[in-house]
């Protein structure tokens, strides 16, 4: 099977994925990067091994773990604390939680042990260094956790539809790693073996705070009902993730790791493209087919957001209701032929239409349909975000250049105030990004640089004015405030989903779709915007248990659903 | 990503922080002074600012311009002129031209500098370093690129070289696996540095902050 770079499979133009319309749509898909650990870890067989339990009647205290993997032991810290209800939010400003976390490059020893339970509940104020591969922290779920701990310690299970509904034990507020705060860079984590694709380490951690809610919520229900307490179900273990509270710093990433955007959306489209590929559905496929749509819906059905946008509520129903439709179409017993003819997936395509949210939730099940065609990809998830700059290139090329790959940023009429009524920043307050509005409050002087679009335009204009054959590296002398728009551009030439294709910087721009298009490739599922700014997300929901990666269908957990977990398979 | 902040609060130029910042943690987790360089940079970039060094023909003046900001032009000039001496006068902290000639040395480039009695060399992944060089901290530098193609191999070593790619390399593997410990008041100042780019908080902003709308005890 090809690679991601050299597939002759067509693939969309970026023109047509790299909207925020459309990245906000994406589904995960199993190419995610949660599931590709999970898969890993199957495939590997790593266990994950209690080392430490130090917790108090109310579940305060420490936990270890170590991770076995066959390239070497990578160790796992949880510190529960109190925390006064006051004190628990979402907002990366907060400065006390109810759980923290480190993932370590070798298991922690007692003293290593003592040292982050001085340092990893302070989070960003404690100190870290290059043996801490990710710093996190959660806060429990109020809408759940203490029921679940109830119902165990009175030897009930608890609602399989208030675990369905909310979805998780803990929720996460930040997870970081790649050198933060002093943490191991993601190069001496490569290098070691173990992690060596982006956003692995920072995935396992979820996965790993996963593990410890459940573990807490057991522990908690024996220390209240004593004999009487029964432990959490498999199949609500299974419905359970964790909840994640994103907000506006994933933007900045998207603009700043362009290479990397394009090799995670190149590798979604090259697999759609191999699927798009198949002449002819086997009566296996279609019968997977079905099995999966019926579960993406009943999937959709569950996903109830709580506060919400009135659109994604509007589009869901709308995907619902086509579903529904296309089950119909696609009947064992009927006698539609959407899918019996030549291409059945085009055709497939082609009766989603111009229905964003119903095509990339099914573009996913597409994807999910063929791992034999789809898996080898997974390893083109990484780049090594080598920017360069080819200082002999001449600038009429330069101009050339750009008004070939960039001219949806030359058609921004700049001069409409509204066109940069945003402006994207880093707060004072633990350097929190912010969104303000330019003619409106002070601080658009120290911008972070995401208009792309005005950069390339106002360098556009500037070119105008130069010798056609003069060497871009002498421009750039004179005009080293270029030199990083012009890098980017020199740098893009094979990298053709890098750019994401609108204004950012436009009063109408909807970060919530920014947010919406990365974590999909993470793996997240179930967003749950809570304004245009933030959302809530749910990692792992429906993944195999620790105990559980050897089963035969621990991989197939996609579009998981409360319905699947209660009748006893993994998803 | 501190030290791209750092140097972007200072005022460098749009890009030429990230290069800057580049160059002093590669200087740094190799044992050749990066912070040091780091923090003369931030000195001077405010009192060069607006301006661009004076080049005429091959020579260029550098005098109190920050040279981890201005190293990757500096080393492009030399790729345009390939094969011709260029004259950096009064390079502040030469060394810090090293990272960039490094990074387009595995490109197919060879860069030669000389400075006093001190020489570098660096071509493909080979790199040899006269341990004086690195401890310049101004100096006049003769600097010549050629391209490498096809790849004819490194240039003579200077006969005093005292340091290799592979001493080199072993330096910074050490500091992977520990990390970069700066002095207080070197982190310090580079804190404060990078604080520049950050706009202070008001109730508004905080509105607008990620979470700002809803109870979150749910």
């Amino acid at each position: 099977m090809n690679g991601a770079s050299d597939t002759s499979a067509v693939l969309r133009p970026p023109r047509e994925v790299m909207r925020l319309s459309r990245l906000g749509r994406f589904y995960p898909t199993r190419l995610s990067f949660a599931r590709i650990l999970v898969r890993r870890m199957a495939r590997e067989r790593w266990r994950i091994q209690p080392a430490v339990r130090e917790l108090d009647d109310d579940g305060f205290g420490r936990v270890s773990y170590h991770v076995h993997t066959p390239s070497g032991v990578l160790g796992f810290a949880a510190f529960s604390h109190q925390l006064d209800p006051a004190d628990r939010t979402d907002r990366v400003i907060a400065e006390r939680w109810d759980a923290s976390f480190a993932l370590t490059v070798e298991p922690p020893t007692r003293a290593d042990l003592d040292r982050l339970h001085e340092n990893v509940p302070r989070q960003e104020a404690g100190r870290c260094g290059a043996r801490e591969i990710v710093l996190s922290r959660a806060n429990r779920s109020v809408r759940l956790f203490d029921e679940v701990v109830a119902s165990l310690a009175d030897g009930r299970q608890p609602s399989l539809d208030d675990v369905g509904r909310v979805g998780y034990l803990m929720r996460t507020t930040a997870v970081y790693g790649n050198g933060k705060f002093g943490l191991a860079d993601f190069e001496q984590v490569r290098r070691r073996g173990i992690l060596t694709l982006p956003f692995q380490a920072e995935m396992l951690t979820v996965y790993l705070i996963r593990h410890f809610s459940l573990e807490l919520v057991d522990h908690l229900a024996v220390r209240r009902g004593g004999f009487r307490a029964v432990s959490l179900d498999g199949p609500r273990r299974r419905a359970l993730g964790i909840g994640n509270a994103t907000g506006l710093g994933m933007a900045p990433f998207l603009v700043s790791h362009p290479q990397l955007i394009d090799r995670w959306v190149r590798m979604r489209e090259t697999a759609l493209a191999r699927v798009m590929e198949v002449e002819q559905a086997s009566p296996g496929e279609l019968a997977r087919f079905r099995t999966l749509l019926a579960r993406a819906r009943t999937h959709v059905a569950e996903w109830r957001p709580q506060v919400g946008d009135a659109g994604l509520a509007r589009r869901l129903g709308t995907v619902e209701r086509r579903l529904e439709e296309l089950e119909r179409l696609v009947a064992a017993e009927g006698d539609g032929e959407l899918l019996l003819g030549f291409r059945p997936w085009t055709a497939l395509a082609a009766w989603a239409g111009d229905d964003t949210e119903t095509a990339e939730l099914l573009n996913s099940i597409l994807i999910e349909l063929y791992p034999e065609r789809v898996d080898d990809l997974e390893t083109t998830a990484g780049s090594d975000e080598r920017e360069e700059t080819d200082p002999a290139m001449p600038i009429g090329a330069l101009r050339e250049t750009i008004e070939a790959r960039y001219g949806w940023a030359l058609e921004v009429e700049f001069d409409r105030p509204e066109s940069q009524g945003l402006f994207w920043y880093h707060s004072e307050e633990k350097e929190e990004p912010r969104l303000g509005f330019r003619h409106e409050e002070p601080g658009a002087e120290r911008e972070l640089r995401l208009g792309i679009a005005r950069q390339v335009a106002h360098l556009h204009r500037t070119l105008d004015r130069e010798d056609p054959a003069r060497p871009t590296g002498r421009f750039l002398r004179e005009n080293p405030g270029f030199r990083k728009i012009v890098r980017r551009i020199q740098s893009l030439e094979d990298s053709p989903y890098a750019e994401i294709r609108d204004n950012l910087l436009d009063r109408s721009c909807e970060p919530a779709d920014l947010l919406r298009g990365k974590l999909s490739m993470l793996g997240a599922s179930r967003f749950d915007p809570k304004s245009l700014l933030w959302t809530r997300v749910t990692f792992f929901q429906g993944a195999p248990l620790a105990n559980e990666l050897e089963r035969s269908d621990a991989d197939d957990w996609g579009f998981a659903t409360t319905a699947a977990a209660g009748v006893g398979t993994i998803a | 990503m501190a030290a791209s902040r750092a140097l972007e609060g200072a005022g460098a130029p749009a890009g030429t922080e990230r290069d800057g910042a580049r160059s002093a943690v590669w200087l740094e987790s190799r044992g050749l002074r990066g912070t040091a360089a780091l923090l003369l940079d931030l000195h001077t970039i405010a009192a060069t600012e607006g301006r661009t060094p004076s080049i005429a023909g091959h020579r260029a003046e550098l005098a109190g311009f920050p040279i981890l900001v201005w190293g990757s032009t500096l080393v492009e000039l030399a790729m345009l002129e390939a094969g011709t001496s260029i004259m950096l006068q009064d390079c502040p902290s030469p060394r810090a031209l090293l990272p960039e000639a490094a990074a387009q040395a595995g490109r197919g480039w060879c860069f030669q500098l000389a400075a006093g009695e001190g020489r570098a060399s660096v071509a493909g992944a080979e790199l040899y370093l006269d341990g004086s060089f690195a401890e310049l901290d101004s100096a006049d530098v003769r600097l010549v690129a050629t391209a490498l193609r096809p790849v004819s191999g490194l240039p003579p070593a200077p006969s005093r070289a005292s340091l290799t790619a592979a001493d080199l390399e072993a330096r910074h593997a050490i500091s992977l696996a520990n990390g970069l410990r700066l002095a207080p008041c070197d982190w310090s100042r580079i804190r404060v540095a990078a604080a520049r780019i950050l706009v202070p908080a008001s109730e508004r902003s905080r509105s607008r902050g990620a979470g700002a709308e809803v109870d979150d005890n749910e």
